[in-house]
């Protein structure tokens, strides 16, 4: 490269692409290459072999490039007066990369390849023109691609870093709405379960433990009874008594023991244990009856066992079979439709049997006189009266009673469920039912807050109201009204 | 040795503690079984032993109570000096994660069994946690070889030096 | 306080009044309260109505009182010559005792360093799987254990062996029986081989040396051990007659570790040392009772045992024996053996015949009293016997010696003979329905056996 004008002209296209002007005129070659094209026009297109250059001395020109696999063009870059057009093709010799359309009526120089080299050769000047305007062009072009490129990056940033933000917020979005979910589920359902679980637990133990027992005891009385012992009426009406007994508390049995060990000096301690159990005349014919030995007395004893294990064993059975029905009943688990004619009172009897464990120490009240049935969805329903009675066990502590009353007219059943815990403060008698509002202060509390939140919507999805308010003589009233439909 | 060693089971339901204190029988020879249906009634129980000098070795004990609790309970007894080596058990069909933490950091709760239980399982834990006590406070622990746990009694002898040649 | 035990207290203070209002014909004043003496302690340790160390302490403290010279009773021109108040308090660190003490200290540190077990482990093996074989030996090694520990810990730690091998046996084996059987005889019959393997054997001995004779532990060994060896083999036999096993094999786990550190190394130095020199004591002549101050020296000054385990020493055992050999002093010196033996015209009866009179009444008492109180009790009279000149000199005393001690060790029939026994039966593995008939076997055979000894043996190497 040959720089004749010096390190201005770098910078100064304009300049330069004067000067090739004023040598083209001076030369009378400018008709030859000094073209005016109007807008639209297309100088190269990409792909094609260089033929001739331009030089663009007024106007504007702008390149296009085809994004891979479409054939849309996209704008790249605007050129300028003093650029040389297709500048990269012509110093590399690689055919066009970009297509050139002009945008504005420009003038331009366009000289066909073949001429530049024998303009190279016939006029020095002019190569040095030439060199000069490469370099500023390909100065420029490098320039405007760094800027362009640092626009880029930071729009990039930008972008990475909203969208970023984005995902977090969806995130917590998401986990909010699935802990709301899950809490509202989990609140009444865990409560209801933890209780059945337990209650289902002790008739549990007990059908189990009695029935290894039962087994035993069976296998020893046919033993003796092979050995050609009869079973006497002693033995018979102790089998019976045992299917009878109630068990008396361990007080009264520790009185008793205290008593019969006196009476029969040489039984065991479990011999007396069962003895305080027997009552009245059958335990007085025990007392006539002399044993030869405690083995003997076993014997009968085992008798009397062996009725209290059927008992048992009857008495829990159906204690599971109960508290199984009162909850396929509360979650209607076996019928397919939600909306059905009710009698409400069934789905207040379920409620309080499957939450028997946190409420079988309050007095319970409860007056429901018959009322029409309404179409509800009674799983739902169950739910709310759950939730009040739970409220109510969590407000009322060790001790309580809890009273349950329903009312009906013509268009509407009105139920009340009222408590003898310490009540709720006017001021947030309002708030209760709204959802996240919970108080965890030490004496009032309230489970959790979106209970009743949920309860006010399922009330109001029957067409009915929920409210609260504190009785005369202290404790919270909760009432629920239901149009009758 | 005079000093009874008493076993204390303390259940509301009754069919349960009768299937409890079935399950133990073979302990009684040695250990009189007394049983409590109430937190309160335990508590008479622990008195009228103590008053007579004697101690108490396990209870067994359901959480569920009318009243006081079965972990409160406990936890009485642990703070009490004449129950606070009693080894303490829990028998219960629920008692939350909280209740169960405050036990055994409380009340030194040495075993939670959970209902329905298995009997090889409560009778090996009995034996067990018996064996724990006597060893610590009986001296002529021979007597107590057949029913408690043989080995580590007889480990004691020998360590301990309790039985001598005559 | 039982019934029986209030009566023993009465009867026991009646015992002690009766001499001192009572006058027997030609015994001395001395005797007299001797005699006090002998009943009270007779009585309190037959019926435990006090524990049997805190009645040797009140034997040597009415020694004191009433027999030595410093004593509230003036002797002076009487027969008796009072002994110092020194002499009867020395019976508590008697040279005899020492030797015990010297074992104990032994015994103590194996089982807190566990070498008891490791010993037994390394011993048993040998013995493979079958389960006549494991009975043997398991009795071998508890027999070597308790002749030099207490009978008492070698059955309490070869329980804990055989617990595991007797619940794998089913229910109904004869097995389990003749196991739990086989500790106890073995320990009783393996304390018998050595001086210091059952307090009984003390108090014959410082008998025998308060009479000018001693015994050493090597000698005793070869008059005892041989006897020990074939009771071992004949209860062998017959735990296995009586109860034949049913399973033919039987596995035999036992974990523990030797232990390596240097407190355990010091003690095993010290044993093997101490042992080798006690059976080794008639070639160097060092007594025994001095080589028992090496262990308590050595072991205490390297701390492997240190002040907790020297407080759990059996120190009542050294009690027990201190009265019963104080006892025999008062009976010697006051005369009261020789005037209690002198009631009966021995020299009527045959030298074979006394020996297995007193060895049958030695068999007899030890099995309702303890062995060491039966021997403290009869071996003043049998000495007397001896010096009385019915039998041959010191020879005949050693052999009366023996036969008391050695009849003493071999009563087994109840759980009350001897605590061994009594843990055996705890373990619920067997009654004492079974235990009577093989230990009357046991017992009868061996009392036959030491009279044959006393016979063909023991004259010879005595």
């Amino acid at each position: 490269m040959d720089f004749r004008i010096g390190k201005e002209s770098v910078q100064d296209r304009e300049k330069v692409t004067s000067l090739i002007h004023t040598l083209f005129e001076k030369s009378g070659q400018s008709d030859e290459f000094l073209r005016k094209y109007d807008q639209g026009t297309v100088l190269l297109k990409e792909g094609d072999e260089l033929k001739d250059i331009f030089i663009l001395l007024d106007g504007g020109v702008e390149l296009y490039k085809k994004k891979p696999n479409s054939d849309i063009d996209y704008p790249i870059i605007k050129l300028e007066a003093g650029s040389f057009v297709g500048i990269i093709a012509f110093t590399s010799g690689e055919p066009s990369l970009t297509t050139a359309v002009v945008t504005e009526p420009s003038t331009v120089l366009k000289i066909p390849d073949s001429e530049v080299r024998n303009l190279f050769k016939k006029n020095k000047k002019f190569r040095s023109y030439m060199d000069e305007l490469i370099l500023a062009n390909l100065l420029e072009r490098f320039r405007s691609t760094i800027i362009l490129q640092m626009k880029l990056d930071s729009a990039n940033n930008k972008l990475r870093e909203e969208r970023n933000e984005l995902k977090v917020a969806l995130r917590d979005l998401k986990e909010a709405q699935e802990h709301l979910i899950y809490q509202e589920k989990m609140a009444t359902l865990g409560q209801l379960v933890a209780g059945f679980a337990h209650e289902v637990n002790n008739p549990t133990a007990s059908l189990l433990r009695s029935t290894e027992t039962l087994q035993t005891r069976i296998s020893e009385m046919m033993h003796r009874i092979e050995e050609g012992d009869r079973i006497n009426a002693l033995a018979e009406k102790l089998f019976q008594a045992g299917k009878k007994a109630d068990y008396p508390d361990t007080s009264t049995i520790r009185k008793k023991s205290k008593e019969l060990k006196k009476e029969f000096s040489d039984a065991g301690p479990a011999q007396i244990r069962l003895l305080a159990q027997i009552q009245g005349p059958v335990l007085d014919e025990i007392k006539n009856t002399s044993f030869s030995d405690s083995d003997e007395l076993d014997f009968y004893l085992g008798y009397f066992d062996l009725g209290k294990m059927f008992k048992n064993i009857e008495s829990a059975g159906n204690r599971i079979a109960g508290l199984v029905k009162s909850l396929k009943s509360y979650s209607r688990s076996d019928t397919d439709r939600e909306w059905e004619e009710v009698d409400i009172r069934e789905g207040i009897h379920d409620t309080l049997q499957l939450t028997s464990n946190r409420i079988k120490y309050y007095d319970i009240d409860i007056d429901l006189p018959e009322v029409p049935l309404i179409s509800a969805n009674p799983a739902a329903l169950n739910q709310v009266w759950t939730n009040i009675v739970l409220n109510a066990a969590d407000a009322m502590g060790k001790k309580g009673a809890l009273t349950i009353r329903c009312t009906h007219n013509d268009e509407t059943i009105t139920v009340t469920i009222s408590d003898t815990g310490p009540g709720i403060d006017e001021e947030i008698l309002e708030r209760i039912f709204e959802s996240n509002f919970s108080t965890k202060k030490s004496d009032i509390k309230f489970g959790l807050g979106i209970g009743l939140s949920i309860s006010r919507d399922i009330v109001h999805k029957h067409g009915g109201e929920i409210t609260a308010s504190n009785a005369p003589n202290g404790g919270a009233v909760f009432t629920v009204t239901l149009p009758v439909r | 040795m005079s000093k009874k060693i008493y076993i204390l089971v303390v259940e509301d339901e009754p069919e349960v503690l009768d299937a409890i204190v079935r399950d133990i029988s073979d302990f009684e020879d040695f250990f009189p079984i007394e049983m409590a249906d109430t937190a309160e009634e335990a508590r008479e129980i622990v008195q009228d032993i103590l008053e007579k000098d004697d101690g108490i070795g396990l209870i067994l004990c359901d959480h569920v109570l009318p009243g006081d609790n079965g972990v409160e309970l406990l936890v009485e007894l642990q703070h009490k000096e004449e129950t606070n080596s009693t080894r303490k058990v829990l028998i219960t069909g629920q008692a939350g994660l909280q209740e169960t933490v405050r036990a055994v950091n409380e009340a030194d709760l040495k075993h939670y069994i959970a209902k329905p239980w298995n009997k090889d399982e409560l009778v090996d834990i009995v034996k067990e946690l018996l064996t724990d006590y006597v060893l610590d406070h009986v001296d002529d622990v021979l007597p107590y070889m057949k029913v408690l746990d043989g080995a580590r009694i007889a480990e004691a002898i020998r360590k301990g030096r309790t039985v001598t040649d005559k | 306080m039982s019934k029986v035990k209030q009566a023993g207290l009465l009867l026991g203070i009646i015992g002690f009044i009766l001499p001192l209002v009572v006058t027997f014909p030609g015994l001395s004043l001395a005797g007299h309260i001797a005699m006090s003496i002998f009943l009270m302690a007779g009585v309190f340790w037959m019926f435990e109505s006090i524990p049997i160390y805190s009645t040797s302490i009140l034997v040597i403290l009415s020694q004191v009182l009433l027999l030595s010279r410093e004593g509230f009773i003036d002797y002076s021109g009487l027969a008796y010559s009072p002994l110092p108040y020194s002499d009867f308090i020395a019976t508590l660190a008697s040279p005899i005792i020492i030797l015990f003490l010297g074992g104990f200290v032994l015994a103590d540190a194996s089982v807190k360093y566990d070498f008891d077990k490791n010993m037994t482990r390394v011993l048993l093996r040998p013995f493979g799987k079958r389960t006549i074989f494991i009975i043997l030996g398991l009795m071998l090694v508890t027999a070597m254990l308790s002749a030099f520990m207490s009978n008492t810990a070698t059955t309490a730690m070869m329980i804990t062996v055989i617990l595991p091998i007797i619940a794998k046996m089913e229910p109904g084996d004869p097995a389990r029986i003749g196991v739990a059987l086989s500790i106890p005889f073995a320990a009783n019959i393996g304390g018998i081989a050595t001086p210091i393997g059952t307090p009984p054997n003390a108090v014959v001995i410082a008998a025998l040396n308060q009479q000018g004779l001693d015994v050493a532990f090597s000698s005793w060994i070869f008059y005892a051990a041989p006897l020990a060896i074939v009771m071992l083999f004949f209860a062998w036999r017959v735990l296995l007659w009586l109860y034949p096993p049913a399973t033919k094999n039987v596995a035999l786990t036992l974990d523990s570790k030797l232990k390596k550190s240097p407190s355990a190394y010091i003690l095993y130095a010290t044993f093997a040392v101490t042992v080798i020199l006690w059976v080794t004591e008639n070639l160097h002549g060092i007594k025994s009772s001095m080589v028992a101050l090496l262990p308590i020296a050595v072991l205490t000054l390297t701390s492997v045992l240190d002040k907790n385990d020297i407080r759990k020493l059996p120190w009542e055992v050294l009690w027990l024996m201190a009265g019963g050999i104080a006892l025999g002093i008062s009976m010697e010196e006051t005369g009261l053996a020789e005037w209690m033996v002198g009631a009966i015209s021995w020299d009527k009866f045959g030298y074979l015949m006394l020996l297995g009179v007193f060895g049958a009444v030695a068999l007899t008492m030890s099995n309702f009293l303890s062995n060491t109180v039966t021997a403290a009790l009869l071996i003043p009279l049998a000495i007397s016997i001896a010096t009385s000149g019915v039998i041959e000199g010191p020879e005949g005393m050693m052999l009366i010696g023996l036969v008391v001690a050695l009849g003493c060790s071999f009563a087994m029939v109840l759980p009350i003979s001897t605590p061994p026994n009594a843990i055996a039966v705890s373990t619920g593995m067997l009654e004492t329905k079974h235990m009577i008939p093989a230990g009357l076997i046991v017992g009868i055979t061996g009392l036959i056996i030491i009279l044959l000894l006393s016979v063909f043996y023991w004259p010879l190497i005595i």
